[in-house]
């Protein structure tokens, strides 16, 4: 098992290398960088700029240097110290720009995988042991209504619904006076207790998806031959349910923890702009249309090598929960 | 007669087995009546779909239902001495009494020894937990237990294998620990529902000994399902014939094999290529195919394919069961007409 880990992580560092030039090569490939687009919109407005203070802005930003050097002074800045360049947009350090947003998404979809999973899973099995039964269509109807409502929509529901209601103000993620205050726990507490309607919001669409998955597993592994073994020993059904065909219908879905990491990241930009979060999403979306190119670019390759690891943390769930991956699996049938 | 009461573990009476399907009815299981002797082999045979699994199925009340349901009919199995017996058929299939049959009494082993074990658990794991449900083993000692059973089924260095997965097993060692984890708790009665047809020919040779050799060892029953008739030659007591559900014929092994009565086992005997019949004549079948199992029959299911129907009889009214010798019943008209006189 150590072994494993070991390689896979041996594997991860030439691929990561890859990711960061593929990174570079996107942001950089679009015509024009944010220096141009910038000095357009100023001279537009009719500000006259010095050609000397563009070029010094251009060294600033290194802007001047060739592609490959620019590169290596972005990676090597990532590498030791952390630093991600600087935002055009923001004027300010990258890290600054999404440093603590990303904390607040990581938060906000931790969260929401444990709402999704502790949700899910129990009703995906109920469904999956009481086929065909009122509760199971119930579900079914109500998953397919959580898979077809955008979130936006979702999220635009039950904000309304919470202040025509509840007189409750439920956007951003923080009260008024705690948004700018610095942490304590009285923040963390103010936090918790408006973290629900996101998570809820982004958390239905994967709810609905998971408990069809899980039900489908499920209906799959109960019909399979050791499950009759088992009974035929004598077990109890509950304790059969859950030591045999749950445990072998939840391997396949710990493989998609790994695709959750990068969607932390990247995903809910529109529901994060209608629910006003301090989180990622929007700040990327706006970056990406600005060409703030370093600010970008960190997206990329933050996203990027969260799928990578994501990947990676996936499948030594997945060698570590099922002994035939673990073994260098041979397929026999 | 007595006597004779006295040596049966296990009978079936009437027992009937429906499955109801979207598409219609199957009536997998007809009015079976069979009797498992203690101690003794009882060979079930038949062609594929005639409800030989289901049968086994319902002694055990692991009848995948929905859809299957025991719609008549009894099991009774009798106590190790004595009258008192518990009718199997009548029990909640996930209550209490039933699970202290299943593993304890009566075990049950598969044809597939791949699926038959969970492929993310040991198999020490799989033979010890009998022990620790019946017998209130610790997890310690029931892995103990599990390393003797596996060196019982003559697996080679069991304290090894007893923490490995059922993949890193070959077919025939999984078949062993497969039987290993039947017999863990002793049980009176073994069904093997075709245990060796996935099976090469030296390996199946392999398992049959192991489990005769066992059977002596422990004393106990067995009914072994199979569609080869070499098998129940050489394992069985008693015969039990299935056709389209119905237990046609039930003897003992010299009966069913010297003299054969219903027109199917009859046919199923010619149907066994041997190398003096290769001469003259091609390799028997028998004509037509086996019923559609939706199909609905007024008179006997094997009327249109038996060489010895009679039209209108046979047709018209479900065939009477007939206990032509002692201990030898055939359902057919054919000795109706004897046992008349
Ligand atoms: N789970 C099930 N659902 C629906 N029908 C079933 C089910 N199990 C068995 N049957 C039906 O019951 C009938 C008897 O099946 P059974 O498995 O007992 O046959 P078998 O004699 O064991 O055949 P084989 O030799 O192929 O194993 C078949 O017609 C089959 O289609
Ligand atoms: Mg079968």
């Amino acid at each position: 098992m150590l072994g494993y880990i070991l390689m896979r992580l041996t594997h991860l560092i030439p691929l990561l290398i890859v990711i960061s030039i593929i990174s570079f090569i996107v942001i950089t490939l679009p015509p024009g960088d944010y220096l141009t687009s910038h000095i357009t919109r100023l001279q537009s407005q009719g500000t006259s700029v010095a050609q000397e203070e563009i070029e010094r802005l251009k060294r600033t930003y290194g802007l001047d240097q060739p592609a490959y050097q620019q590169y290596l002074r972005w990676v090597y800045r990532i590498v030791r110290h952390g630093d991600f360049g600087m935002s055009f947009q923001w004027e300010r350090p990258v890290r600054r720009v999404i440093g603590e947003r990303i904390a607040l998404t990581m938060v906000i979809s931790i969260c929401t995988i444990v709402f999704t999973w502790v949700v899910a899973i129990p009703i995906g099995i109920y469904a999956a042991t009481h086929q065909y039964s009122f509760l199971d269509y119930l579900f079914t109807f109500f998953g397919f209504i959580g898979l077809a409502i955008p979130n936006f929509l979702l999220a635009l529901v039950l904000m309304y619904v919470a202040f025509a209601h509840f007189d409750l103000s439920v956007t951003g993620l923080f009260s008024p006076e705690y948004a700018a205050a610095s942490w304590s726990f009285g923040k963390f507490i103010d936090m918790m207790q408006r973290i629900w309607l996101p998570v809820i919001v982004i958390g239905t669409g994967g709810t609905a998806g998971l408990i069809r998955v899980m039900r489908g597993c499920l209906l799959d592994e109960l019909r399979k031959q050791y499950v009759i073994t088992a009974r035929t020993k004598g077990l109890a059904e509950s304790r059969l349910l859950f030591k045999y065909p749950v445990r072998l219908a939840i391997n396949p879905l710990i493989s998609t923890i790994g695709w959750l990491l990068p969607a932390i990241v990247s995903g809910e930009a529109i529901t994060g702009i209608v629910l006003n979060l301090p989180t990622t999403g929007p700040v990327m979306l706006q970056a990406l249309m600005s060409q703030d190119m370093y600010l970008a670019g960190s997206f990329v390759l933050i996203l990027s090598s969260l799928t990578v690891i994501g990947t990676l943390v996936s499948d030594i769930l997945l060698a570590w929960v099922d002994p035939r991956i673990r073994y260098g699996g041979v397929s026999e049938k | 007669m007595d006597q004779q009461k006295a040596n049966v573990l296990l009978e079936a009476k009437d027992l009937k087995v429906d499955f109801i399907l979207d598409e219609g009815t199957v009536r997998a299981v007809n009015n079976v009546s069979l009797t498992v002797k203690r101690g003794k082999t009882l060979g079930m045979i038949g062609e594929s779909g005639c409800g030989k699994s289901v049968t086994a199925q319902s002694i055990l009340r692991v009848v995948p239902s929905p859809p299957g349901r025991i719609v008549g009919g009894s099991i009774l199995l009798y106590a190790m001495n004595g009258d008192a017996s518990v009718d199997i058929a009548s029990l909640d299939p996930k209550g209490k009494a039933i699970r202290e049959i299943r593993g304890r009494e009566i075990s049950m082993i598969f044809q597939e020894p791949m699926t038959s074990f969970s492929p993310v658990h040991t198999v020490g794991n799989q033979i010890g937990e009998a022990l620790i449900l019946h017998r209130r083993f610790s997890s310690e000692k029931a892995r103990q237990e599990s390393i003797s059973a596996l060196a019982r089924v003559g697996i080679p260095k069991p304290e090894q294998r007893v923490d490995e997965y059922p993949y890193q097993l070959s077919g025939g060692m999984r078949q062993r620990a497969m039987i290993a984890m039947a017999l863990s708790c002793s049980p009176r009665l073994l069904i093997a529902d075709e245990p060796t047809t996935a099976l090469d020919v030296t390996i199946q040779a392999q398992i049959l000994e192991l489990l005769r050799k066992l059977q002596d060892e422990e004393g106990m029953a067995m009914l072994i399902i199979t569609h080869n008739l070499g098998i129940v030659a050489e394992m069985a007591e008693d015969v039990v014939v299935m056709y389209f559900g119905y237990a046609v014929e039930y003897g003992d092994v010299n009966q069913i094999f010297e003299a054969p009565l219903h027109p199917y086992t009859r046919c199923l005997w010619d149907a066994i290529p041997s190398i003096d019949k290769k001469s003259d004549r091609e390799l028997t079948t028998i004509k037509g195919n086996v019923p559609d199992p939706f199909s609905e029959f007024a008179g006997c299911p094997f009327f249109e394919r038996c060489p010895e129907a009679m039209p209108e009889r046979c047709e018209l009214s479900p065939p009477p069961l007939v206990e032509v010798v002692a201990g030898h019943r055939v359902r057919c008209f054919l000795y109706e007409v004897k046992a008349n006189g």
